[in-house]
Order: C-alpha cells, then structure tokens, then sequence
C-alpha cells in the first residue's frame, strides 16, 4: 500500500467541511482514513464514500451529529414522523384498493383506459412509497426508508403543485409533508438502525393510525371527530403516548420523548387547520395538546417514583 | 466495532478492514460511518484515543477499548453465547425427534 496517503482535491475540500474546532482534532486523521478507504475506488462507490462523509460533516456542523442533544431529539421524532405519514398514505390507500382496481377494469368510456392507469399510477406513486418506507423501516432497512420517504415527498409536492388547492384543502398541502420528511431525513442513522422497539413502536402508530381514520370515516364516530379535527386527534395523541412510553420505561429516554413531543407540534402545522388559516383553533390544539404533554410527564413521575417507592419498600421483619 | 477494537488498538483504516473481516465481507464502513459511529463511543466511553503517530507524514489517531468498553463487549458476549446454546441444544433436540413425535 501506499505510505505517503495523499488526499484529492475533492477529499481535502469535504473535510473543509467540517466545524473548525473538529477539523483541528480529528481533520487529518480522517483526511488520511479517507484516502486509504477511496484508494482505487470510482463511480457510485467513491460517490458514496464522499457523500457519507459531507453527510457526518454537515451533521456536525449543524449541530445534528448522534452526539448532539438536537441530532438525538430528531433520532427520537423521526420515527413517529415516518409511522404518522405513512398511517395517513395507509388511510388514503386501503379504502381505494376496490375502486381503483375497478376503474382499471372497468374504465369510463369518455376518458379509456389509458387515462384510468394513469390516473391509478398517480395515486398510487403519491401514497404507496411512504408505506412502502415503513415497511423497510421495520425491518431495519433505514437507508431504503429515507429514499422512499424522499421519493413520495416529492411525488406529493408535485401534486400540490398540479392539482392545488383541492390537494391542499382535503390533506393538509405539501408543507407538512416536506416538514416530516426533512425530520425522517436529517435524523442520525446510527441512532434509527437498530432499535427494534422503535420498529414496532413506529408500526404500532402507523397501523393504529390508519384503522382509526378509516373506522371513523366509516361510522357515526366521524360525526364527533370532525369537530375535534379529526387529521389532528390521533397524531397527537400517539405523539404522546410515545412520548410516556419512553418517559416511563427502566432507562428513560429523555431526548426521544422530547422528539416525540415536538413531533405533535411538527404535526399541528397551520395548513392542517383547513382551507382558511384559523389561528384560534390552532392555538385551542395547541394549548390542549401541551396540557396532554404536560400530564404524560406528570404520570410518568409518578410511576417512577411508585417504583423507586417500591424498591425502597420496608424489608421483611421476618 | 467494539469486537474490532477488543484484541488491539487500531486507527480508522484498520478499524474498517476488521470490521469487513468479522463480517466475512458483509459489512463496509464508510469513513463518515465509521467516525460517527466513534464520535459516540468517545462520548459514551467505550474507546478512548490511546495514541497518535504520524505515518507518511500525517497524524494518525490509534483507538483502543476502554474498560467500560471491554465490560459491555464481554457482557454482549455472554449474551450472544447463551442464545447460540440455546439454539445449539433446540437444533439437536429436533434432530433427535425428526418427525415431532413426543419423547
């Protein structure tokens, strides 16, 4: 091998990346593991190489690193970011399985087939990917995840943009789409590989998710839910429900249940609110949904002092 | 990358080639991988710094398992050996009843 490890140009200017105060520490060290590792490397290999390495750097610099408190509150929220959409893209898609293979089948004669698959293929571009990335999530495949995260955010961004307002009106707009994505996005995949409680966690919300939408647009229940906004009822409430969950387990994870909480607020997003922005009844949410937080850390104290109680008990006189 | 780390001290580049040998080539670290999965360890206090030395004229960072390091790698050990055991003891009792029939 080669001792004298020069860095290309290219390497020299992503470790200029970095934050300075890093640089100084660990900058040659990793200048010279880079070298080595894209030694006799080309094309999408040594492209991956080097966006690996702006990726760390700029994760650094932007204080989201799985090192940094904010890098670790996103680890926590993008989870519940990803199971949220693609509850909601489950929602839109079970219910539309029969008719859509009907208006394949059995296409209207003023527009023929042709328009019926494309129409199918549309829908199905816009909602399939994000269940599609929860499905690779669970089973530890984040990476895949991320990019069919991405792919669907920017299919829905261009339907925003083509069938706006009926898109924006019915389901909230793009804005929120790509504010969810970017969390899924910018969280550390070192902190989403591996935990398999997240994985569960994240499917639990997703499925949950979907069956309430889907059983209170069938039922009666609908009538009650619309008034208490019935796109925001569930995400919040799951949103908090994680967020006890990881408050009140053995080894708490307090940057996660804080992700989970700002999740809400993430999810509580204006255009949610409907056609005409109503800031009164976002601040309504928004003031139940923080007493909601304010009482799952209430009852999470709670139960680990009963615990800590418990383990401190009297002994046995006998 | 703790098993990486648990017979000697290595810098980056050796980290990622042990790391392909354990994994019988499956696993590649990438450099941003690989240091922010150290970033973390440092932090956690599971590897330190144990030296530098300049080779070919650049600074090089050796890494080594502390003992807090050490202890988690021997505990995930004991762990994995006991679910192999486990599997080991299940495996042979199938071979020996093939059709399912009770003992």
């Amino acid at each position: 091998m080669n001792e004298q490890h020069t860095v290309p140009q290219a390497g020299r200017r992503l470790i200029g990346l970095y934050p300075a105060r890093y640089r100084e520490l660990y900058g040659e060290d990793i200048a010279a593991t880079f070298a080595e590792a894209t030694e006799g490397l080309a094309g999408r290999a040594l492209l991956r190489e080097r966006l690996d390495l702006a990726s760390h750097a700029l994760r650094l610099r932007l204080g989201i690193a799985s090192t940094d408190p904010a890098g670790r509150i996103l680890a926590g929220a993008a989870p519940i970011a990803l199971a949220l959409l693609a509850g909601f893209c489950l929602w839109i898609l079970l219910p539309e399985v029969r008719p859509l293979m009907h208006r394949v089948r059995d296409p209207a004669a003023s527009h023929g087939r042709g328009y019926a698959v494309e129409s199918v293929l549309w829908f199905l571009a816009t909602f399939l990917p994000w269940v599609l990335a929860l499905a690779g999530f669970a089973v530890g495949r984040v990476r895949l995840a991320r990019v069919l995260g991405l792919a669907g955010t920017l299919v829905w961004a261009v339907c925003s943009v083509v069938f706006d307002p009926w898109i924006q009106i019915l389901y909230g707009g793009a804005s929120l789409w790509v504010a969810l994505c970017a969390v899924v996005l910018l969280a550390p995949p070192d902190l989403l590989v591996g935990s398999a409680s997240r994985r569960w966690e994240a499917t639990g919300v997703a499925v949950t998710f979907a069956a309430l939408m889907i059983l209170a647009h069938r039922t009666e229940l609908y009538m009650y839910l619309a008034s208490f906004d019935v796109y925001v009822f569930w995400p919040l409430l799951s949103a908090a429900a994680v967020l006890l969950g990881r408050l009140v387990v053995r080894h708490p994870d307090r940057y996660g249940a804080a992700g989970a909480g700002l999740l809400g607020l993430v999810w509580l997003h204006p255009a949610m609110s409907g056609d005409v922005l109503r800031l009164s009844r976002l601040v309504e949410l928004l003031m139940s949904y923080l007493v909601l937080l304010g009482l799952m850390v209430a009852l999470a104290a709670g139960v680990r002092m009963a615990r800590r109680a418990r383990r401190a008990g009297p002994a046995d006189p006998a | 990358m703790l098993t990486a780390l648990a017979d000697a001290p290595r810098h980056g580049y050796a980290i990622i080639q042990e790391v392909l040998a354990i994994s019988e080539g499956r696993t590649r670290l990438r450099t941003g991988t690989l240091y922010t999965a150290l970033d973390r360890l440092l932090q956690q206090g599971l590897v330190r710094v144990e030296g530098e030395e300049v080779v070919g004229g650049r600074l090089r960072r050796t890494f080594a398992l502390t003992e807090q390091g050490k202890d988690l790698l021997t505990e995930e050990t004991r762990r994995l050996r006991l679910a192999v055991l486990e599997a080991e003891r299940r495996l042979g009792g199938a071979r020996l009843r093939p059709s399912g029939a009770s003992a």
